[in-house]
């Protein structure tokens, strides 16, 4: 009974051996795979056209930034995704992935957004914090804009904002999560723009899309003052005409709080306080601005009330004309005031348009170099 | 000195306590609470930690007084022969059932978010094989390895959970206390049942060593403790996405580790990473059941060595692990399972036991050392 | 059996045995004005101390005692005594009547002296053979500190320990082991401070020892050990007499062999395999600091190839993007995977290091830098491995170096393997296992009832202190507890209540 049960160990292991040895299913060594650095997403004659960016190296002293592009046509996107397998060496692989530009015709229909961004989830090799930017018009004309050194343009976007983040002040960083969030909480959503102006890369004003479709755009000061009320990070330089010449403030510092309010007819009141603090860069010679005058505190105020006029004009834009509440308004309503919302059934469409915004902007300004 | 039978001391139980009810609750814990309670999960996930407070009060009572007698002995003593054997084997049952359920689900996670072309059957092979060999070593090992292991669990754990704080939006807990009161009690019934680690006590009293007295007291502390920690994880990982989001998702504490940025590292993308603390609680669990599991087969049975019984069940939660065809079935299954039999082993069975000591007059004589 | 009572019988016997050994002297000689009685000297040639037998033994007998005769009554039937209480001039001096005792002795390096007539033999200690004085270890350098090392002679080591511990607590004890080697084997403990129960199971293993030579302490440490199948060392070998003396102060108990110099101590767990002897002589923040870095080193040393393999093959997501284009580019040339590149190199790396363990120093050093630098510069031109391998090989080499102790390495070096087998099938997971799987054998793993993994786990009150000196290197005056090796009553090391300040 021993001897057969020691064989019978035995003879278990040797299965085994060969079993586990034929494994490795997953490997795949590294220069079979193909690094998707950044795609874009169309819409052309009722089918998804893929541009994906597959690089060979990060700085090439080719002059061509084609060869880096691949294009796949197929019904949607998943399937467009793995159509470049069968004519690529290499297996795709995106885990590297960092942009996604969706190009103009797909936000314009509220289906294709949908089983665009599905798509992008679902994928187990995407990040969740893909980097979501839209075209104006379509995603691969992007591509063909040039860059510095020629780096992929992916690469170009996510240094833009690994670098220029914090002092960014027409536009801002949306990744994929971001998106998620907002379009399940109330189906609108707001996209950066990118556009290629004259073979360069422009990235500024802000797409606003509603119930899933594209309903209308930012202009830049227009985006600027959204940016303002909402908790993005906020930088960048407010030039206003004053007394007879320009002055320049550097925001060093932006916070903002949007709360929800009743008063007492029943209306709601957006009260969002701004606190800005900023260094003077640039004023004129020969005047002081902290020391024996009080240039600064009506400084202060000037920006202030600049600020105020494109915050408010934004909002208005946003709430007349294009009646998409991007701000969160649904869920603030939906969290303090949770017998509304039920009483609402929900919708909270209407509510959010006869809000009103009370907008409350300070600015401090902090130091005006090192002259007085 | 140490002694070299299989004795563990009460600090490494507690160990092992929250190691297993943490490894438990994880996975799936946090998207049901919310599923059922809204935003109130982690509430519900408090309330539902009180009951199973007072199951291992009750279970830490039955075995004190039976202190050197394992589950199935004094189970049958106390209800005779047949049933006590019987109450056994639903146990070994049960622990083979739910340790299937997870192996499955560690398995199909891990397909999903790691290994993409590895079959399951492999992937569920080698950690089974992992776990048993890790089985067959004794309770000792078990006690030594849970030490070890609980730093690295919880330190990368508690780092994360640090970070993604920068991040996280506490008005996402709101409206608090607004959800629907029975939804609240349906959700703490649901979360107490994923408390069933408490029921490996009833099997793990013989083997303490000195102290037993004072083991309740301390064994109920860490269950109220890894309620605590399940909570706190639940109530960070809605107040991060917030609920729609949350609802959306099939295994939102895995997703927030790939989301947070970690300041001035050079790993981009630490999905992957995180799977390590996450591999290492399902280890745990997974020797848990094996070695309770071949334990109370050899207690019934009375020969036949202890590694025989792990092979033996081994195969079994293998072959049962492939039961249901994909993972929706699978959670229909485990939320079954739960509801129904969930409470048995940790209330039913102590009450009834303990009405039984009472009624034969086998009770802790004060003047007895 | 006995000696024999007349001497030429003792003779015949004596030269039959050592009937081809030419080393063997050999001399009878008589005693007395009239050459009454007859004596017979027996030692090896050059095993002895020449002089000393000539001085103690054959002057005093030949000359000094023709200067004082005996009486007449003490011939014949009271030599014995005579020359036992006043001729033989040497205080290290027994009496045997075995006569296998007696040619062991002879083997050993002893004089023996027949007398006839009497079935007693006397035993001189003129033990003389060559040795090598007390010289540096080559193996375990230290910068500040005593460079004494052991020697192979056992009573130079028993002496350079009780140097360091002049305590009357401190025993020797001694035992022969090996049917024909015969070697000497001294335990070195002190009494009330070592537990009773390790130096007794430690006597009883050291008993059941049934072989015909012990040639070195390996050979011990292997018969004597808890885990034969483990690649992890239970017991810990040491050329340095100070370390063997801090250790019998902490309650453990050293071994010392005959003929090697390396002593071994047990019990050993896992932290004494960390702590260098530098470590309480220098600075306690920066001697923190270096333990850490050992751990850390440890934990690299079975890792990093593993790791490299998961991430790199199955989980590239988490390298850095500029890392991967190069790593992608440079490995478009390589030939073979990553796994057989990554195995390549590792065992072309212990080549070089048991290559050049034999080379003589003068081409040593220069082969060193050949081997590791150029022969991996033209791997990597060649085509044959890409530059992060070499970089990853030479890393994992380095920190198995940094770890004090070799035996402990070369656990390492065989578990690295299995952790790269592992990764290789199954990506980060299957590195997991592997090192889950050491973790469990580790954790399984006792020196001589003491857990493998001591401080780590299995801690309980009271021994909390032993957690000062594994990771961190906290001050001398902290440590005021003896560890988990000694009796429980002698926990006490020192009671410094205040610091002294200046």
């Amino acid at each position: 009974m021993k001897m057969r049960y020691k064989f019978f160990k035995l003879f278990a292991l040797y299965l085994l051996i060969p079993v586990i040895l034929t494994a490795c299913y997953d490997k795949i060594e590294l220069e079979d795979r193909a690094l998707v650095i950044s795609m874009g997403i169309d819409r052309q004659d009722d089918e998804f056209l893929l541009s994906m960016e597959i690089p060979k190296e990060l700085e090439s002293k080719d002059e061509d930034n084609a060869e880096n592009l691949k294009l796949a046509a197929s019904s949607s996107v998943s399937s467009a995704m793995r159509e470049i397998d069968s004519y690529s060496g290499p297996k795709l692989y995106y885990g590297h992935t960092k942009v996604c530009i969706i190009g103009n015709d797909v936000i314009k229909d509220p289906k294709l957004f949908k089983e665009t961004i599905d798509a992008l989830e679902r994928n187990r090799e995407i990040s969740r914090k893909l980097i979501i930017m839209c075209s104006d018009s379509y995603a691969n004309e992007i591509y063909s804009a040039k860059t510095d050194n020629n780096i992929p343009t992916g690469i170009f976007i996510n240094d833009f904002y690994k670098n220029n983040i914090k002092s960014l002040s027409i536009t801002f960083r949306q990744d994929l999560e971001g998106v998620i969030k907002q379009l399940l909480e109330s189906s609108n959503t707001v996209l950066p723009i990118i556009k290629n102006e004259d073979e360069k890369l422009k990235i500024s004003s802000i797409a606003v899309l509603k119930n899933y479709e594209l309903e209308g755009f930012l202009n830049e000061e227009q985006s600027r003052g959204f940016l303002y009320l909402g908790n993005y990070p906020a930088g960048g330089e407010i030039t206003i005409p004053f007394e007879d010449t320009n002055t320049a403030l550097k925001i060093t510092k932006k916070t903002s709080h949007i709360k929800l309010d009743k008063n007492d007819l029943g209306n709601y009141i957006l009260n969002c306080t701004v606190d800005i603090e900023g260094n003077i860069e640039e004023y004129t010679l020969s005047e002081n601005v902290f020391l024996n005058s009080d240039k600064y505190k009506i400084l202060q105020d000037e920006y202030a009330e600049n600020i105020k006029k494109e915050a408010q004009s934004a909002f208005e834009l946003i709430q007349k004309k294009y009646k998409a509440d991007v701000l969160g308004f649904g869920e603030m309503l939906r969290k303090n005031y949770y017998k509304d919302y039920l009483y609402m059934q929900e919708d909270t469409q209407k509510a959010f348009e006869q809000a009103k915004l009370d907008l409350d902007v300070k600015v401090k300004i902090k130091s005006a170099g090192s002259s007085r | 000195m140490f002694s070299t039978n299989n004795k563990i001391s009460v600090r490494q139980l507690q160990t092992l306590l929250i190691l297993d009810i943490f490894g438990m609750g994880i996975t799936s814990l946090p998207g049901k609470m919310t599923e059922t309670a809204g935003q109130d999960g982690w509430l519900a996930l408090i309330i539902g930690t009180l009951p199973a407070c007072f199951s291992a009060f009750l279970i830490t009572r039955l075995c004190s007084v039976f202190p050197e007698e394992g589950f199935v002995r004094y189970s049958r003593k106390l209800l005779s022969y047949p049933i006590g054997t019987l109450l056994s084997l639903g146990l070994v049952l049960k622990i083979i059932a739910a340790l299937s359920m997870q192996l499955r689900i560690f398995s199909e996670i891990i397909k999903q978010l790691m290994l993409f072309e590895t079959p399951i059957w492999l992937i569920s092979l080698c950690m089974l094989l992992l776990g048993s060999y890790a089985a067959s070593k004794g309770y000792e090992a078990r006690g030594r390895i849970a030490e070890i292991l609980i730093f690295v669990v919880f330190i990368p754990l508690i780092f994360v959970f640090l970070i993604a704080l920068t991040d996280v939006d506490f008005s996402n807990l709101k409206p608090v206390f607004a959800s629907d009161k029975i939804k609240l009690l349906k959700a703490a019934f649901i979360s107490c049942l994923s408390f069933s680690p408490i029921e490996f006590i009833l099997l793990a009293y013989p083997y303490l060593n000195k102290d037993k007295q004072k083991a309740g007291k301390r064994i109920i502390l860490c269950v109220f403790l890894s309620g605590m920690i399940l909570s706190v994880i639940t109530a960070l990982t809605i107040a991060r996405f917030g609920i729609f989001d949350m609802l959306h998702q099939m295994w939102p504490v895995l997703e927030i580790m790939d989301t947070i940025d970690l300041p001035g590292s050079f790993i981009e993308r630490q999905d992957a990473l995180i799977m390590s603390f996450w591999i290492i609680s399902i280890f745990i669990i997974i020797n848990a059941g094996m070695f309770f599991s071949s334990l109370v087969l050899k207690d019934i049975v009375q020969k036949g060595t202890h590694t025989f019984f792990i092979v033996l069940s081994l195969i079994l939660v293998y072959i049962i692990s492939f039961i249901p065809p994909n993972i929706s079935s699978l959670y229909y299954f485990l939320d079954k399972m739960n509801v129904w039999t969930g409470w048995i082993y940790t209330f039913l069975i102590p009450i009834v036991l303990l009405i039984a000591t009472k009624i034969k007059g086998i009770g802790v004589n004060e003047d007895e050392i | 059996m006995n000696i024999y009572k007349s001497l030429d019988e003792n003779i015949k016997y004596l030269e039959e045995i050592f009937s081809d050994c030419g080393d063997i002297v050999k001399r009878k000689f008589p005693l007395g004005l009239n050459n009454d009685v007859w004596l017979y000297v027996i030692y090896v040639d050059d095993m002895t101390n020449r002089a000393l037998i000539d001085t103690a033994i054959m002057d005093s007998l030949m000359m000094e005692v023709r200067k004082v005769p005996p009486k007449a009554s003490d011939i014949k039937t009271g030599i014995y005594n005579t020359l036992k209480n006043g001729a033989l001039t040497t205080a290290d001096f027994k009496e045997t009547n075995d006569m296998d005792l007696a040619v062991v002795e002879i083997l050993s390096g002893n004089t023996l002296l027949f007398i006839d007539g009497f079935s007693e033999a006397f035993i001189v200690s003129t033990k003389g053979f060559p040795k090598r004085s007390v010289s540096e270890s080559d193996t375990e350098v230290v910068v500040q500190g005593s460079k004494e090392a052991f020697t192979e002679t056992i009573r130079v080591n028993t002496v350079l320990i009780r140097r360091r511990i002049r305590d009357k607590g401190l025993k020797v004890k001694q035992l022969k082991i090996g049917k024909r080697s015969k070697t000497d084997i001294a335990l070195m403990y002190i009494e009330d401070i070592a537990r009773k129960e390790i130096v007794d199971e430690l006597e009883k293993r050291l008993d059941k020892i049934d072989i015909d030579a012990v040639l070195d302490s390996g050979y011990i440490e292997q018969f004597i050990e808890d885990d034969w199948m483990s690649a992890f060392p239970q017991l810990q070998m040491t050329e340095r007499p100070d370390k063997a003396a801090s250790a019998i102060l902490e309650g453990r108990i050293a071994i010392v062999v005959d003929n090697t110099p390396f002593v071994l101590i047990a019990p050993a767990i896992l932290a004494s395999f960390y702590q260098s002897a530098e470590d309480y002589y220098q600075r306690w923040e920066i001697m923190s600091f270096v333990r850490i870095l050992r751990y850390i080193a440890g934990f690299l040393a079975v890792s990093l190839p593993g790791l490299y393999i998961a991430t790199a093959v199955y989980h590239p997501s988490m390298i850095p993007m500029e890392l991967i284009f190069k790593m992608s580019l440079a490995r478009q040339t390589v030939p073979i995977p990553a796994v057989m590149e990554i195995l390549l190199m590792e065992l072309a790396f212990e080549t070089l290091r048991e290559a050049g363990i034999r080379l003589p120093a003068a081409v040593g050093s220069t082969l060193g830098i050949v081997g590791g630098i150029i022969i991996g510069q033209a791997a990597v031109d060649a085509g044959l491995v890409s530059p992060l391998v070499v970089i990853i090989i030479s890393m994992t080499g380095i920190c198995s170096f940094a770890i004090p102790n070799i035996a402990l390495v070369s656990g390492y070096r065989l578990t690295k393997y299995l952790v790269i087998f592992l990764s290789s099938l199954l990506g980060l997971f299957g590195f997991w296992l592997g090192m889950l799987i050491m973790l469990i054998h580790l954790v399984t793993l006792k020196s001589f009832g003491i857990p493998y993994l001591f401080p780590f786990t299995s801690i309980t009150e009271g021994n909390y202190s032993d957690l000062k000196d594994t990771i961190l290197r906290l001050p001398i005056f902290a440590m005021k507890k003896r560890p988990i090796f000694s009796n429980p009553n002698q926990r006490t090391r020192m009671k410094v209540k205040k610091r002294i300040k200046p």
